[in-house]
């Protein structure tokens, strides 16, 4: 019983983070399109790097691409800069709200985490 | 509380380049005393007012109780347990509004807020479903719960807020300053909803506001404090026959008054003459007010009105703190 009341709240807290996450989708949409310029351009360099010299021929191109995808989707996850979420919230002081909730704030952080990250995978799949 | 003292550690910052790059390596701290030597203790079922200027450790005292602060010296017990160490404990046990700051989630509708709390207080769905319709259906909010909180007024949102902070069915209940951009008939919702509260479950509620009407209609013992101690303890009667004691006649005249001389010591007659005003201003300690009426009408020809205005908790609460500052 203890648990799934555990399970239910870790799952709801990353559902409404995901749902409040969702309604700024233009925030979002941005945010792939900045990733998808950064994509494009890495893609062009290499290709002439390629084109000019040999010497890196141990790598394929396609390897070096793939390797620049998956490296800008990992980014979006992890820089999300939690600690500056932090520390915004302790210089604002609104981190007496969440202070208030009978729950670790940790593992409420890294919960609301996991909904905008799930958020932010959908996004990347989607497009 | 006993004898609780919080102080804070502020940096002092000096003005030119060379104070903030030393202030690097070293750090000048000035030591401010926000709660100095508290102590009070506030039995189940209480509604109390927490009065108190800007900056008294009013709020400070707050975070104290509801642990998010510890107290530098002291010792504080709430609902038996220190509230510091046993925050999550007691955090399911009380319910907190900060006037100043949005427990709601900012781009969602409140319903899915409340939603949320009804996971993190563990609260069971029938429970959950009939308090809420309850609680909803009192504070009048019907309509905005499926409103995003931005789109909200300040003032609905705090009905909200403290829908919110009532969802887990608190022993005790902090409020601070929660009618902060209220409309008057909001106001008295919110005012008539506290009282019931407090009369039908016993929730025992501490209110800080500014406004001391609020705390004039709900609170039976007020607190007031200034620098972090206690200045006055007692109930609202107390506090009136204490220091409520200065009333003021209000004489309003057909024609301009002539210059009026009271042989009466402790009496101040003032005059507006541009709306043909007379105010007497008296204590009620050495004089009775039907003996001054009766002189006013015996002594003043061309009396339009008379009322009496007698002090409320404002002027009253405006006094204690002028006597203070007089004796320190």
């Amino acid at each position: 019983m203890n648990l799934k009341y555990k399970f239910e709240k870790c799952f709801y807290i990353s559902y409404y983070a995901f749902k409040q996450s969702s309604i700024n989708w233009m925030n979002n949409f941005l945010s792939i399109l900045s990733s998808i310029i950064f994509i494009a351009i890495v893609y062009y360099m290499w290709t002439a790097v390629y084109s000019s010299t040999n010497n890196f021929n141990f790598i394929a191109l396609n390897k070096t691409i793939t390797y620049v995808c998956v490296i800008t989707i990992i980014n979006q996850i992890i820089s999300r800069n939690t600690e500056m979420e932090i520390g915004a919230k302790v210089s604002s002081g609104n981190i007496s709200i969440d202070l208030i909730r009978p729950i670790n704030f940790f593992v409420y952080l890294f919960f609301n985490r996991v909904g905008v990250v799930f958020l932010i995978l959908c996004f990347q799949l989607f497009h | 509380m006993e004898n609780v003292i919080k102080t804070y550690k502020v940096q002092q910052r000096e003005k030119s380049i060379i104070g903030v790059v030393k202030s690097f390596f070293t750090k000048n701290y000035k030591e401010i005393n926000a709660v100095n030597n508290l102590s009070l203790t506030i039995n189940k079922g209480e509604l109390v007012g927490y009065i108190g200027v800007n900056g008294a450790g009013k709020s400070t005292t707050i975070k104290m109780l509801v642990g998010i602060l510890a107290p530098t010296k002291g010792k504080i017990s709430v609902l038996g347990k220190d509230p510091h160490k046993h925050r999550r404990e007691i955090a399911k046990r009380i319910g907190v509004v900060f006037g100043q700051r949005s427990q709601l989630i900012w781009d969602l509708p409140p319903i899915d807020t409340f939603d949320l709390f009804s996971k993190i207080y563990e609260i069971p769905k029938d429970e959950y479903r009939n308090r809420l319709k309850y609680l909803v259906e009192h504070m009048g909010i019907e309509d905005i719960v499926h409103v995003p909180v931005r789109k909200l007024s300040l003032g609905q949102r705090m009905c909200c807020e403290i829908v919110a902070s009532l969802l887990h069915n608190p022993e005790i209940l902090f409020l601070d300053e929660p009618t902060i951009g209220l409309d008057i008939f909001n106001k008295e919702k919110v005012r008539n909803f506290i009282k019931k509260l407090n009369e039908e479950r016993g929730t025992t509620v501490i209110l800080t506001s500014h406004d001391l009407s609020d705390i004039e209609n709900l609170c039976r013992r007020i607190i007031i404090i200034d620098k972090g101690s206690i200045i006055f303890d007692g109930t609202l009667e107390d506090l009136k026959t204490k220091y409520g004691t200065k009333s003021t006649i209000k004489i309003e005249l057909i024609e301009k008054s002539k210059p009026v001389n009271f042989d009466y010591n402790d009496i101040k007659v003032e005059i507006d003459y541009n709306n043909n005003f007379l105010y007497i201003r008296y204590s009620k300690r050495m004089y009775r007010t039907t003996d001054l009426v009766n002189l006013v009408i015996q002594n003043l020809d061309g009396i339009k009105d008379i009322s009496i205005i007698d002090n409320n908790l404002e002027d009253i609460v405006k006094e204690i703190y002028l006597n203070k500052h007089r004796r320190d």
